[in-house]
């Protein structure tokens, strides 16, 4: 991923060698409305990158341009093919879950692991069904009878068993309880990633994935706000609590949010990006700040509710 | 690995029970009414002869079983573009390494073609089995073992051959009225077949013809006839008799010319202008829908 000197002025990311998704001014649009405005990123191998937007920040076309399933302006190499004209080719090494729960419910889990077999060149069906009795889900059960965390797990045992570089994941838990987000995720992490292998995920649970990044992009009404790896968001910002009684000297040096983190009397917090004169350094005390946090500080808009988050 | 193979495994785990149903209810009904029940099948007239019974029920038994499975391809191919839409699963399929054209043409050759060829196949033996059962009813199961075996399967063969031979391009005749309803259905749900089904009705009616509208009645004619003549072209020398103990006999002795002149018959038929033209509405109409399915991947499902 590449470091964009200001998180509201995204500018064309260097190229790294070999990205598996390297895109330059890419815009989609339906119709008259812009669903993605001239964005640039790259995502290079071995990396887990977090997809963060609002509902309608353009998180799903994103993913959906990148599989070639939405016509798209500027450039856009995925693997080194284009989209929407390679389309089958690049998915036969990129694997992508585009929502929770989709499986087909009139089948079986093994019908699909057959069909799998004989529509994807890289998967293993072996490889599949070992992945599947390290869950819940009987390979003889039909999906319909399946609960949503059970079928997202057959989903993901599906896929992981594709010998891919690339896997795109379009909120893959939401509705999930805990449980089963807990466990889908660390059946991600353990099954397939492998430091070659890059994951891209959206979703809106980012506290529970924050730990399992190594970068993040965030989209907001259509453009890239921030493209950064986590290590160097932590170089760039900074966070402080503070009592109330500072608040005015915090706000005078223009943070990027100013939030409560608790009730106490050191309960008010100030975000920075770059470090902040020392005088305000002295008026708090130095913390890590969150991904939530830090979203909110770029994305907020007053009408827009932190809830939806 | 074969993804057109895959996807005709995914038309089979979807849809075999109803495909077997559809075969069994009416086989065991006809089981039930000619083997178990009381119906007196015999009548104080004159009785046909063994072979003419045999014959007709077989005949009886193929007819039926061939336009269920082509209602039932026909309906399942007409919602082919919205049918995963109802589960979300489209979002599934879309993400796999299939191509738009052989997503559709897969289901459409399964659905129009081969799952009524088998149909006629199986109903071929089912056939051969009710007919058992109503000439030993009838007349006895003596006069079934008299009957002239190597006769009977000479006209057999060429019923398969003749079908398996004029079924595809009867499908590919009737392709653009049913490419038509496939893509009025995937953009306009039922309306859209009501739309088309009125402007057939209107276009066909005297008031199309009145308004100038010929062209609509004049086509489907066409089309009918032309699928008709898949089946039997009727461009050959010497007649099929009517009567099934010469059709027999003569199938005995003229198959392999009949066969080769009346399927030939039908190729030469697919020379005519309305088959080229109705072939390009067909393309037309296909393109529609892979630009459909394209533009349903592309927005929310």
């Amino acid at each position: 991923m590449t470091h964009h000197p200001h998180p509201t002025d995204a500018q064309p990311a260097q190229a790294t060698a070999d990205p598996l998704v390297q895109a330059r001014n890419l815009s989609v649009h339906y119709g008259a409305k812009r669903a993605l405005d001239d964005i640039s990123f790259n995502i290079p191998k071995g990396r887990v990158v977090g997809l963060l937007g609002h509902n309608g920040a353009g998180k799903t076309t994103l993913m959906k341009a990148l599989v070639g399933l939405a016509n798209t302006q500027g450039n856009l190499a995925v693997l080194g093919l284009n989209p929407v004209r390679d389309r089958v080719a690049l998915l036969q090494s990129a694997c992508y879950i585009p929502d929770v729960a989709i499986l087909p419910r009139w089948a079986r889990v093994q019908d699909l692991v057959q069909m799998m077999a004989g529509i994807h060149p890289r998967f293993s069906a072996a490889r599949a069904q070992a992945l599947l009795k390290r869950t819940s889900v009987n390979p003889s059960d039909k999906v319909k009878t399946l609960s949503k965390g059970m079928v997202a797990q057959a989903h993901l045992a599906l896929i992981a068993a594709i010998d891919a570089r690339l896997m795109i994941l379009d909120e893959p838990t939401l509705g999930l309880d805990v449980l089963s987000r807990k466990a889908f995720y660390e059946m991600l992490i353990a099954e397939w990633c492998d430091g070659e292998r890059s994951v891209l995920i959206s979703t809106h649970q980012v506290e529970e994935v924050e730990t399992l990044l190594s970068d993040v992009l965030m989209l907001n009404e259509g453009q890239l706000v921030l493209d950064i790896s986590l290590q160097d968001l932590d170089r760039r910002f900074v966070a402080f609590n503070h009592d109330a009684a500072v608040a005015e000297q915090m706000a005078a040096a223009h943070p990027l949010l100013r939030y409560r983190t608790g009730a106490g009397p050191m309960g008010n917090a100030a975000l920075f990006d770059g470090e902040p004169p020392a005088a305000v350094q002295a008026l708090g005390q130095r913390m890590r700040p969150s991904l939530v946090d830090l979203f909110v500080a770029l994305t907020r808009k007053p009408e827009l509710n932190r809830t939806q988050f | 690995m074969n993804p057109t193979l895959a996807l005709m495994q995914r038309e089979w785990l979807q849809y075999r029970y109803v495909w077997l149903l559809l075969f069994l209810v009416p086989v065991a009904l006809a089981v039930l009414v000619l083997g178990v029940s009381d119906v007196d099948v015999k009548t104080d007239g004159d009785l046909p002869p063994p072979l003419a019974l045999a014959a007709g029920t077989l005949a009886v038994t193929l007819i039926v079983m061939a336009a269920l499975a082509s209602v039932s391809g026909l309906v399942t191919v007409i919602g082919l573009a919205r049918r995963d839409h109802a589960d979300r699963s489209v979002e599934y399929w879309l993400s796999l390494p299939i191509g738009h054209t052989r997503s559709l043409l897969v289901p459409m050759l399964v659905h129009l073609v081969l799952v009524p060829l088998a149909a006629f196949l199986a109903a071929l033996v089912v056939g051969f089995l009710l007919s058992l059962l109503l000439v030993s009813r009838v007349h006895g199961p003596a006069a079934w073992l008299a009957a002239p075996a190597g006769d009977v399967l000479a006209s057999v063969a060429v019923a398969v051959v003749r079908v398996g031979a004029g079924w595809p391009m009867a499908v590919l005749w009737l392709s653009p009225l049913v490419l038509l309803a496939m893509l009025m259905f995937a953009w306009l749900r039922r309306w859209g077949l009501v739309i088309l089904g009125l402007a057939l009705a209107v276009g066909s009616s005297g008031l199309g013809e009145l308004l100038g509208y010929r062209m609509v009645p004049e086509a489907l004619s066409a089309m009918l006839n032309g699928a008709a003549r898949s089946i039997i072209s009727g461009r050959h020398s010497s007649p099929m008799p009517s009567e099934a103990d010469e059709a027999v006999r003569f199938s005995m002795q003229q198959a392999p010319a009949w066969l080769f002149e009346d399927i030939w018959g039908s190729v030469l038929n697919l020379a005519s202008p309305a088959f080229v033209g109705g072939l390009m509405v067909s393309a037309v109409c296909f393109y529609g829908l892979v630009q459909w399915r394209k533009r349903g991947a592309s927005t929310a499902v």
